[in-house]
């Protein structure tokens, strides 16, 4: 965003910078494991049709024949109610877990941002009354306020996704609204106003990039609660519907038969649990490198 | 001191006031008769027009509102559409359950978490820290449902150790009636002196206690073992040193009073979060509490009950947050003055 | 107390770094030896090596440090718990860091006092008032009570100065114990100590890098440089006849009132980091006099004077003691 040219000195000070990150990175094996988990979910999802042996169980094909098999050779995971293969819809449930945190957390980013730089650019009147409309929305517990709008919009996973986002974005506001204000009293802001640049390109060209970072760091780190609360939601009958193949719906429905067909419902929750788990372990490390007490020098 | 508790008090009272304003709006908005679910589902048109004159459905929002808040502050808090009992009385009568439930979590979290946290940190980067951290990212991860699930099928379906749902075998119930005077049967007949029903309650108590008691657990741990960690890089401790305090005074009694604040901070808000997030333990364990009340409420469009239910957990929520304002200005004398 | 052969280093991302490699220092009984160096000289984890107080990064490799006869380095974490605080005192920088802040003032010495001595709480209080009452600090009883956040800096400092003096030690290290403070009081706090010289019998290792401070209130001043000592002698020697190049350079660079100059004296090029231990002279790329063989064979100490030790080539005989 400034004009002034960035020496070779300044690169190579950079990239070594990089490089330490990433040492730091790799030295968390805790991490690691979380960037693995990761990338197996993001592979899982992209393949899921190539990897699944039952495709078409993830949709609407039933096998009446086969209900409640326990795992086996055939069926890795055994089979549900419907006699449809649970390792299959498990792996296609990746690829909705994975599209409710990008449309979830792109939904709360596109409402809490906004609003966040208004706020903390504003200041005066305007920094307090969305601040306090913010402070209203975070008295609510998350989880309470996602079923309360849930329950309002009708159950559907989209309706569940934006409850959860409406739940979510006064987080994202509080965080850049408090980069917005100290970089509001910076030199490089007073310099363009005394040009005359307009307001909003000031806010959208020269405040947002600087102050977005923590919030790409938190939302990183939310992708993993913001699945579980999905799922949550899905377990309630409030998310996604019957046949859709999403982790928490399966184990809502396995509930009825768990006590002896435990597989209906452990390997879905299982996987919830190992992908939540990948998304914290990678987000705490990323955390870890990025906050300066904690960097080993 | 009480300038800053005044102060604080009546900032709480603004965010709860606004609290009641958006849910009361936004209820309103919902698409559906609260007329026709008041009269239930066989009702005629005319049922329904004099029941929405009754409940005062047919007067302009605002009114209703002010009629809302006024009801609100003499202790009318709406009759349920689903119990037909005043909200509050609901309250009164589901409440206990919610918080013997989530006290006993919370105690749980605290007694393993916090000493867990300090150990972490005193020996950092040895075994223990590593398994503690792994164990409460992962309690931090767990589905609360699928958790209970897991921990019934074994404990319950396995083992035949544990009750799987419910406060107290019917059996006992019946057998061994207990006067209701908190609410909670542990401490009621721990009063009485009702040893049978308060061991039934406890074994009733031990599953779901612990499914709540994992999320607090890691964030407690973890946020004991940084706070301790930065505390203990500090000047003044390697003061303590130099002076030949021994470590175990320098940890439990230099360092931790410092290292406390934010651990009291993640424990009343994830008390105020188990508490409002009850629901899916109690759907899974058939626990009679608020959170199953709630979530019954929500999906019939009861009203009253959601506006009476949420307006608690707000005032909760400021309660709490307060309470952890006053506790960390006793802690840190530095807070005081400033 | 007698330090030979010290060599401390720290592991670090970009390598190993020695922190020190201290061939010689000695404090005598009863003496104020300033130790001054610029930062990074090593004179800070000088002090911070003979408790133990080294970061765990850090790592003592070898080298014996005599105290009334023991190796303090082979002593034991129990062991060196009843010297801590006892025989041997600290007083370090920052005193408002060096505070618990959530404590009253009180509490740690007291602690401190009742621990070391052996007597119960109330003895140790009426202790610390005296201690209190020694170090200047008006209303003994109020400091008592206080929190470090409700009084001012001097008087913190005059705080630690009574805990670190208060168990009678043999040998006190006072870290920068001014550098923090502004110059007034500074000026109160060195009259202080002066002024308490002779209620107590302890041997003062002064730290600074102050050379104005040194000269006021220094017996003997070491003067160090990359983690090693490379001078030694009385003040009066040193700031008079400076027999080593370093000492020489830094001393000119110090402004004098009345000088007329257009640029201030500079020493030439940085303080090196230095990664392993080295045979030669750790000056000698900076060394204006420097010589072919001080590259690859570092001097002992030298005796220019009586009792006034510089390792260079350039001093007196070497000494026939090393």
């Amino acid at each position: 965003m400034s004009v002034i040219d960035v020496s070779s000195g300044q690169r190579r000070a950079r990239l070594a910078a990089l490089r330490y990150d990433l040492y730091l990175l790799q030295k968390n094996v805790l991490s690691m494991a979380g960037l693995v988990v990761v990338v197996l979910l993001v592979l899982a999802a992209a393949l899921a049709p190539v990897l699944a042996p039952y495709p078409a169980d993830a949709g609407t094909q039933v096998h009446m024949s086969q209900q409640l098999l326990p795992p086996s050779r055939t069926h890795l995971f055994g089979t549900d109610e419907m006699g449809r293969d649970i390792f299959s819809r498990v792996l296609y449930g990746a690829r909705i877990s994975l599209g409710i945190g990008v449309f979830t957390i792109g939904l709360a980013l596109l409402i809490g941002v906004p609003l966040g730089l208004v706020a903390g650019y504003a200041g005066g009147i305007v920094d307090e009354v969305i601040m306090r409309v913010t402070d209203v929305f975070l008295s609510f517990p998350p989880l309470l306020l996602a079923t309360a709008v849930s329950a309002m919009l009708g159950p559907s996973l989209v309706n569940a996704m934006i409850a959860i986002a409406i739940a979510w974005w006064p987080w994202y506001t509080r965080l850049i609204r408090g980069q917005a204000v100290s970089l509001r009293e910076r030199g490089f802001v007073e310099a363009a106003r005394a040009t005359g640049v307009p307001h909003v390109t000031i806010i959208f060209r020269h405040i947002l990039p600087n102050a977005i970072a923590p919030v790409i760091v938190q939302a990183s780190m939310d992708f993993g609660s913001v699945i579980l609360e999905a799922a949550s939601l899905s377990f309630l009958g409030l998310g996604a519907q019957p046949p859709e193949p999403e982790w928490g719906l399966m184990v809502s429905l396995g509930r009825n038969f768990f006590l002896t067909d435990w597989w209906y419902v452990t390997f879905p929750g299982l996987a919830i649990l190992i992908t939540v788990l990948g998304f914290n372990l990678l987000g705490d490390g990323l955390r870890e490198i990025l906050d300066p007490k904690t960097r080993e020098v | 001191m009480l300038r800053y508790i005044v102060r604080r008090l009546a900032l709480g009272v603004l965010v709860l006031w606004g609290t009641t304003m958006v849910t009361f709006f936004v209820a309103r908005v919902v698409p559906s008769d609260p007329a026709a679910r008041w009269v239930g589902p066989r009702a005629t048109v005319e049922e329904i027009a004099r029941a929405r004159q009754e409940l005062g459905l047919d007067k302009p929002l605002y009114v209703q509102y002010i009629r809302y808040m006024s009801d609100l502050l003499h202790g009318n808090w709406g009759t349920s559409f689903v119990t037909h009992q005043p909200v509050l009385k609901d309250i009164g009568t589901y409440l206990p359950a919610s918080l013997e439930l989530v006290i006993c979590g919370m105690i749980l979290a605290i007694l393993i978490g916090v000493p867990l946290g300090v150990v972490s940190a005193t020996h950092k980067g040895g075994l223990i820290d590593h398994l503690s951290r792994t164990f409460s990212i992962g309690a931090v991860s767990l589905p609360t449902f699928w958790m209970a699930m897991i921990l019934q099928l074994v404990f319950f379906g396995h083992l035949h150790l544990l009750p799987v749902g419910g406060r107290l075998d019917m059996g006992i119930q019946l057998a061994y009636p207990l006067r209701r005077i908190t609410g909670s049967y542990v401490l009621d007949s721990l009063l009485e002196g009702n040893w049978t029903v308060l061991g039934n309650s406890l074994l009733h108590l031990v599953l779901p206690a612990v499914t709540l008691a994992a999320y607090p657990l890691g964030l407690i741990t973890r946020m004991t073992r940084s706070s301790m960690l930065e505390v203990l890089s500090e000047d003044y401790i390697r003061v303590a040193r130099a002076y030949g305090v021994s470590e175990r005074r320098i940890t439990y009694w230099y360092a931790l009073k410092n290292a406390i604040g934010p651990t009291v901070t993640v424990v009343a808000l994830t008390f105020a979060y188990s508490l409002a997030g009850t629901f899916l333990i109690e759907a899974v364990f058939n626990w009679p509490g608020l959170g199953q009340y709630a979530a019954n409420a929500v999906i019939s469009g009861d009203y009253p009950a959601i506006m009476g239910v949420t307006i608690l957990v707000a005032a909760l929520y400021v309660v709490l947050n307060l309470a952890v304002d006053i506790v960390h200005a006793l802690v840190d004398p530095r807070i005081k003055t400033s | 107390m007698q330090i030979r052969n010290l060599k401390v280093a720290f592991r670090t991302y970009g390598g190993r770094v020695q922190a020190l490699d201290l061939h010689r220092l000695d404090v005598q009984p009863g003496e104020i030896l300033g130790l001054v160096g610029e930062t990074g000289s090593g004179k800070s984890m000088t002090a911070l090596s003979i408790l133990r107080l080294l970061d765990r990064k850090a790592e003592v490799e070898s080298g014996e440090i005599i105290f009334q006869g023991e190796d303090l380095l082979k002593k034991s974490e129990v062991e060196l718990r009843t010297i801590r605080g006892r025989r041997i005192t600290m007083v370090f920088q920052d005193p408002m860091s060096s505070l618990n802040p959530v404590f009253p003032v009180g509490e740690p010495l007291v602690r401190i006092i009742a621990a070391h001595q052996q007597v119960s709480f109330r003895a140790a209080r009426q202790r610390a008032l005296e201690m209190l009452a020694l170090v200047r600090l008006p209303n003994p009883e109020k400091v008592l009570s206080a929190y470090p956040h409700e009084l001012s800096g001097g008087m913190r400092q005059r705080v630690m100065i009574a805990m670190a003096l208060s168990s009678n030690p043999d040998l006190l290290l006072a870290d920068e114990p001014t550098t923090a403070l502004d110059v007034t009081i500074q000026a109160q706090i060195l009259r202080l100590i002066e002024e308490l010289r002779a209620h107590i019998n302890a041997s003062i290792v002064f730290i600074t890098h102050n050379l104005g401070v040194v000269a006021r209130i220094a017996d003997r001043v070491a003067v160090m440089y990359a983690g090693d000592v490379v001078e030694t002698g009385s003040t009066d020697d040193i700031f008079r006849h400076p027999g080593h190049p370093y000492t020489a350079l830094l001393l000119q660079s110090i402004p004098r009132l009345g000088q007329k100059r257009d640029t201030l004296p500079v020493i030439e090029g940085t303080v090196p980091v230095v990664t392993h231990p080295q045979p030669g002279c750790y000056f000698y790329p900076r060394c204006p006099v420097r010589l072919e063989r001080c590259q690859f064979e570092r001097p002992g100490w030298r005796e220019q004077d009586h009792g006034h030790w510089v390792a260079c080539w350039k001093s007196g005989p070497a000494d026939a003691a090393e």
